[in-house]
């Protein structure tokens, strides 16, 4: 091997051990300090690239890549639950579409629907006074003037998208439902109605519909003329 | 999931050290080195999978570094920072005519063109063979060594040159 090149390999690699490589050097003393020099350059070259890493570098790479992590999986939770969302939106326009859900045209069959669903949630006692009554139903042109029975719920409702009011009065044989329902509900009222627990009547008034429920073993008839007697309505 | 998690963490403790050298040297800048060090490990991260052997890990992690490192001068085209005009960052006082040397090889270090300072930080810092390096960089083996023996030479010949300079004021 030539000086020139031994030396350009040596540059290249101060630590080639290659067999042609050893030979020059233990033949020349000469290339063998040249390599043994070039190794220590390479020490020094070594020694300048040396930079200290900021302190806790691993623990700082680790904690990005879980806070990374992290935000990858509730990104993936969003969106998971964006096309949940959007199946259930779905579903609904279809059942909609198809008329599977229920719907009523006639205020009587939507009453006793309502009212069996809102069962559960009108409360055991009777706590509501009737000026409480009253300042609700002013709204549909009414005013209760006597007390009729201890009111067990009170409270505006959605009527088939229409606010109306729902009243719930505690009757000695059980409780008595009423819905006062503004007239351009676009619902159409039938005078007596009934299911096999529950029956009703509806009063027509100057702005609203009245749909008074109880069960079978009550009089709906009495608690009509009762709540007639009681509530003086409007006159157009 | 938790073998994944201990193989990433025992990446990330063999190599963070040696990987932020490496970043230190393309961009001279100690907080943008740390940035290509974290991008590079949670791109090592999310593609993990893919390193089959562990024995490539350190020039598969390199790989992500300098494509990172690529991304970053196309993102920031008009930052681009002619390497003549830089100077490196050194901290400390110089004292020792050791210590001297060694910052005055810094500097070299930090002037010398991409090319040939490249293969070197992968030998020297990574300890990388040629064929290593040449599969790292996309060249080949020739023009690898042919690099290695021009870095070296201008760092030699820029340090005798100062030396005789300062042999010279002496005398």
């Amino acid at each position: 091997m030539d000086e020139l090149n031994f030396r350009r390999r040596i540059y290249a690699d101060p630590n080639d051990s290659a067999s042609d490589i050893n030979k020059a050097c233990q033949e020349d003393k000469q290339l063998a300090k040249f390599r043994a020099d070039m190794q220590d350059f390479d020490k020094q070259i070594a020694a300048a690239m040396e930079v200290t890493p900021p302190e806790n570098l691993s623990e700082r790479i680790l904690l990005g890549q879980t806070i990374d992590f992290q935000r990858k999986q509730k990104q993936k939770h969003r969106v998971h639950l964006a096309i949940a969302a959007s199946v259930a939106f779905i579903v609904g326009i279809v059942f909609q579409m198809n008329g599977v859900s229920p719907r009523y045209d006639n205020l009587s069959d939507h009453a006793l629907a309502h009212m069996i669903s809102e069962v559960d949630h009108i409360p055991g006692t009777a706590t509501y006074t009737r000026e409480q009554l009253n300042s609700k139903l002013v709204h549909f042109g009414g005013e209760m003037a006597n007390d009729v029975a201890p009111i067990k719920f009170a409270n505006f409702c959605d009527f088939n998208g229409t606010t109306s009011l729902h009243l719930v009065f505690q009757g000695e044989n059980g409780d008595v439902t009423v819905f006062v329902v503004p007239s351009d509900s676009g619902l159409k009222a039938s005078d007596r109605f009934s299911d096999m627990q529950y029956h009703g009547q509806t009063v027509e008034t100057q702005k609203a519909s009245m749909v008074i429920i109880t069960d079978k073993k009550q009089s709906v008839n009495n608690w009509t003329e009762k709540l007639n007697k009681a509530i003086k309505w409007q006159k157009a | 999931m938790k073998a994944k998690q201990l193989k990433y963490e025992a990446l990330v403790r063999a190599y963070s050290t040696d990987l932020y050298r490496y970043a230190y040297w393309l961009c001279h800048d100690g907080s943008i080195a740390e940035d290509l060090v974290q991008e590079t490990f949670l791109r090592a991260w999310r593609s993990l999978e893919s390193l089959k052997d562990q024995n490539a890990a350190k020039s598969w992690l390199i790989t992500i570094l300098r494509r990172e490192n690529a991304r970053r001068f196309e993102r920031k085209q008009f930052d681009l920072v002619d390497i003549d005009d830089h100077q490196v960052e050194d901290s400390g006082s110089v004292g020792s005519e050791q210590e001297m040397e060694n910052h005055l090889l810094r500097r070299q270090i930090g002037q010398l063109q991409e090319e040939y300072r490249e293969p070197l930080l992968l030998q020297v810092i990574g300890g990388f063979s040629g064929d290593e390096i040449s599969s790292i960089l996309g060249l080949n083996r020739n023009t690898v060594m042919t690099r290695l023996f021009r870095a070296r030479n201008q760092l030699k010949e820029a340090l005798e040159s100062t030396n005789q300079f300062k042999g010279a004021e002496n005398g």
